[in-house]
């Protein structure tokens, strides 16, 4: 028999619970990651009585979690686009600062040392011409050591970030585990029924998640929810999770690569970061910053072994042959630490022009060397066999190679890539600048020889004798500055792709006050007329008792 | 659900995100307007940000040839004024060679002219030994730091050497700043040199005696002597006149490189400086966007159903 008063105690019982929940989210409007909840409401059966159904009040059907999985995955695709993109166009704002700013470029320093030069030429027998030209040599190199400084600094910094990036990702990553656990628990003793706030933490974690490194996610029938990183890797698997650290490269010990650490063992895994701030981190090191350094250095060396060379043909106020006027730098041979061989490898400067400021790797497969252009990724074929009699020749380097290798052993051969912090200036004395041209005597004002040096200011002598070093310089500032453009471009893109996927989010899972506020007063008002209703339950029955007692 | 809903916090943050954004742009207008400079890193335009490395370098090389040209024009000019001073002793001492052959003239009379003729010569020597200022001497090739003649004339050593300095005045326009003394002095066209010329002169005037003889020998040494001065005094005529070329070219030079050069600033200019114009007009339009997006900010957070519900 349907009843009245249990009736109005049910829609009592279900506005009370409307309006707490109202309260809950209300509470919420300020808590980031929050959906928004609304209980569900579903009338009593009705009870048959007379052959007629006659409803019984209400009932609690469940508090609903308002939320979209697309737009939640949407939602970790452009955090980590926007983090990986923000990071990397900080970084490239920061380099294309250092190389197009006047004062601490390379533009002016060049220029001045050849000005200099120019100078000396006019003015051959001026000791103070020869001494501008020493001061400007000076500024020039120290310039070249103080970009390769930054950019040594900038590595350094991307490695630090890189470590601290893997710790917060891996304590982000066991957290997540961690709350799996408590949501499936959770869900198996309430017979399926999700803990929201439980979800909404964890997707707040994943969020995190995502803004370090690039994942996907695959939510389990059991609440649990896996996820992958970009490359594939599972980096948490129900209640396990995996740990990324950085691991020291094995032809550097001081530059860093990332590692997923999956049951003991770890995998390197620096070229599939995809996206996140490590994926900007990894992507602007290799990138911007290796060829820059290897571009700057290029620079360097060539400067260096063309002025030395051309400095040698001439004359000092001494009546000597020109001694070296720079530091030459010297290319870098680095073997791979798990090498098992006695192999050593040495290289040296050949055919300057055809330099590239790449980076080679040479592999021993036990038969033949094999090399790679490590910027690129094509394989390289040199001339010669590499014995001391006959070097491996490619890319304006000699490479010979001693000692027995074993197979499977690898060198890296970073020709230009530390250059700059080694060109320095041979010679203290100004009258050591070799000034005058072939056969003049001591104390000669001949200029022959200044007028050549100061020509090498446009002579191509790089890209295969198509670039003067002013013309790469300037190819250079251009890259960096089209890769700090090109980012800043792109972030702007992402920025309004997140701000679309950000108010898709809120326009599902946001709270807006307005509607708490007539949900308020919808629900407040339901109660008072069910308290209206017990009202009249009680006055029927009043009625009823006055009735009897007549 | 038809309609979009909008969030609260959506609502405060893309308030924010609108202010933010007009104040970013703002900021990069201000800079803009307080360094006059469109281009503030390479980023803003990096094509024209590479040109502008090589348009600086070539600013710089026309700078820098100027300064050449007036190293080079100062020493010209005291080449020149030395040269001139060899015509006019020169001219001097044809004047003598002239007066000289006099057939009434007495040992005495030429003993006299003979002293001024060796003072003429000496005054040669010094003009071909003249320094620059610096230390260094005009006609000593590129052995030039000592005097390049020593010597008693017309036994005169040349110490310096042959070789000339080019000088780089303009793009392509390489310029000698001087002549070496052996091509000046001792190569006259004829088999002689300038100081010879004039002792031979002097050896001539000093013929004693009036006898026949004596005079047929001065008269033959007199003639010989004129011929080799005319000589000298072409030589240096000419090499004066080359001087002079290099001079006109050097100034020539200079319309070329200021051509040049306000070429490369109009160009580095449109690549670099600002339109200020341009910069204020936006400047104003932000400024306005600013205050709207303010006031919207404002207008919408300050209404809530909640202020009615009391």
């Amino acid at each position: 028999v349907p009843d009245i008063l249990a009736t109005g105690a049910s829609a009592l019982l279900a506005f009370q619970r409307a309006l707490d929940t109202t309260g809950h989210n209300i509470a919420n409007v300020a808590t980031d990651g929050y959906s928004r909840q609304r209980v569900l409401l579903a009338s009593r059966p009705g009870q048959e009585l007379g052959g007629m159904f006659f409803g019984a009040g209400v009932q609690l059907a469940g508090v609903e979690r308002l939320s979209d999985r697309f737009i939640f995955d949407r939602m970790l695709e452009s955090l980590s686009a926007q983090s990986r993109l923000s990071r990397f166009s900080a970084y490239a704002d920061r380099l294309d600062g250092w190389l197009s700013n006047a004062d601490t470029g390379l533009a002016q320093p060049l220029q001045k040392y050849f000005d200099a030069l120019q100078g000396l030429a006019a003015d051959p027998s001026s000791t103070a011409a020869r001494t501008v030209v020493l001061s400007s040599v000076g500024t020039l190199v120290s310039r070249f050591r103080s970009l390769q400084g930054q950019l040594d600094a900038t590595a350094a910094d991307i490695g630090a970030r890189l470590t601290q990036a893997a710790g917060e990702a891996s304590e982000l990553a066991s957290r997540v585990a961690q709350l799996n656990q408590e949501i499936v628990r959770a869900q198996a003793t309430t017979g399926g029924r999700a803990p929201n706030d439980l979800l909404d933490q964890r997707e707040q974690l994943l969020s995190q998640l995502a803004q370090r490194i690039g994942i996907t996610t695959v939510t389990q029938d059991d609440g649990a929810v896996n996820v992958f990183t970009a490359g594939g890797q599972a980096l948490v698997v129900g209640t396990t999770a995996g740990r990324l650290a950085t691991v020291a490269d094995p032809y550097d010990a001081r530059r860093l690569d990332l590692a997923l650490d999956i049951g003991g063992s770890a995998v390197r895994i620096s070229g599939q970061a995809g996206g996140g701030e490590i994926g900007g981190l990894l992507d602007f090191r290799r990138e911007v910053l290796d060829p820059a350094m290897g571009e700057l250095g290029r620079l360097a060396a060539t400067l260096a072994a063309s002025v030395n060379a051309q400095h040698a043909a001439g004359v000092d106020a001494y009546g000597a042959a020109g001694g070296n006027f720079f530091i030459a730098p010297q290319p870098q041979a680095a073997a791979a630490a798990t090498n098992a061989g006695s192999g050593t490898v040495a290289a040296a400067y050949g055919n300057l022009s055809q330099l590239s400021g790449h980076d080679y790797r040479m592999g021993w497969d036990g038969a033949a060397w094999s090399f790679t252009d490590v910027t690129t990724g094509a394989s390289v074929t040199p001339a010669g066999t590499g014995t001391a009699g006959d070097p491996f020749v490619f890319g304006g380097l000699s490479v010979v190679v001693s000692g027995v290798p074993a197979a499977g052993d690898s060198f890296l051969l970073r020709p230009t890539a530390a250059a700059a912090g080694q060109v320095g200036v041979a010679i203290t004395d100004p009258n050591r600048i070799a000034a005058a041209g072939p056969g003049a005597g001591p104390g000669s004002s001949d200029n022959a020889n200044a007028r050549l040096l100061g020509a090498l200011s446009t002579a191509p002598l790089l890209d295969g004798g198509t670039a003067s070093l002013n013309a790469a310089y300037g190819a250079l500032v251009a890259r960096a500055g089209g890769a700090a453009q090109q980012a800043g471009l792109q972030l702007q893109a992402q920025d309004a792709v997140h701000a679309q996927v950000v108010a898709g989010r809120e326009s599902v899972s946001g709270v807006n006050l307005d509607e708490e506020a007539a949900n308020l007063v919808r629900f407040q008002q339901a109660y008072q007329a069910a308290a209206q209703v017990i009202a009249t339950a009680n006055s029927l029955f009043e009625s009823l008792l006055a009735a009897v007692r007549r | 659900m038809g309609i979009n809903r909008i969030s609260t916090a959506l609502l405060h943050q893309q308030g924010v995100a609108a202010m933010q954004l007009q104040q970013a742009k703002l900021a990069k207008v201000q800079q803009q307007l307080a360094t006059g400079a469109r281009l503030t890193r390479a980023a803003d335009d990096p094509a024209a940000a590479s040109s502008a490395v090589a348009l600086d370098q070539a600013l710089a090389e026309l700078n820098r040839f100027g300064e050449n040209a007036k190293t080079l024009t100062h020493k010209l000019q005291l080449e020149e004024g030395a040269l001139a001073g060899v015509e006019d002793v020169l001219m001097r001492v044809r004047e003598l060679a002239v007066t000289v052959n006099n057939g009434s003239y007495t040992d005495t009379e030429r003993a006299a002219i003979a002293a001024e003729l060796r003072q003429r010569l000496d005054d040669l020597v010094g003009l071909a030994n003249s320094g620059d200022g610096t230390g260094r001497h005009l006609f000593g090739g590129t052995q030039d730091g000592a005097a390049p003649f020593t010597g008693t004339p017309p036994a005169l050593a040349y110490g310096g050497d042959s070789r000339q300095r080019l000088i780089t005045v303009a793009p392509g326009v390489d310029l000698a700043d001087g002549d070496p003394g052996d091509a000046v002095f001792l190569n006259v066209p004829g088999g002689t040199d300038v100081f010879s010329a004039v002792a031979n002169l002097i050896a001539a005037v000093e013929i004693p005696g009036n006898t026949p003889a004596a005079n047929a020998a001065r008269q033959a040494g007199y003639a010989a002597a004129q011929d080799q001065l005319a000589a000298a005094v072409n030589h240096v005529s000419d090499t004066r006149a080359r001087v002079g070329a290099r001079l006109n070219a050097a100034d020539t030079a200079q319309s070329q490189r200021e051509a040049a050069a306000l070429d490369v600033q109009t160009t580095l200019s449109g690549f670099r400086d600002l339109d200020y114009a341009e910069a204020v007009s936006r400047m104003n339009l932000l400024l306005t966007a600013l205050q709207a997006a303010q006031a919207t900010y404002q207008r919408v957070q300050g209404s809530s159903l909640f202020d009615y519900l009391r």
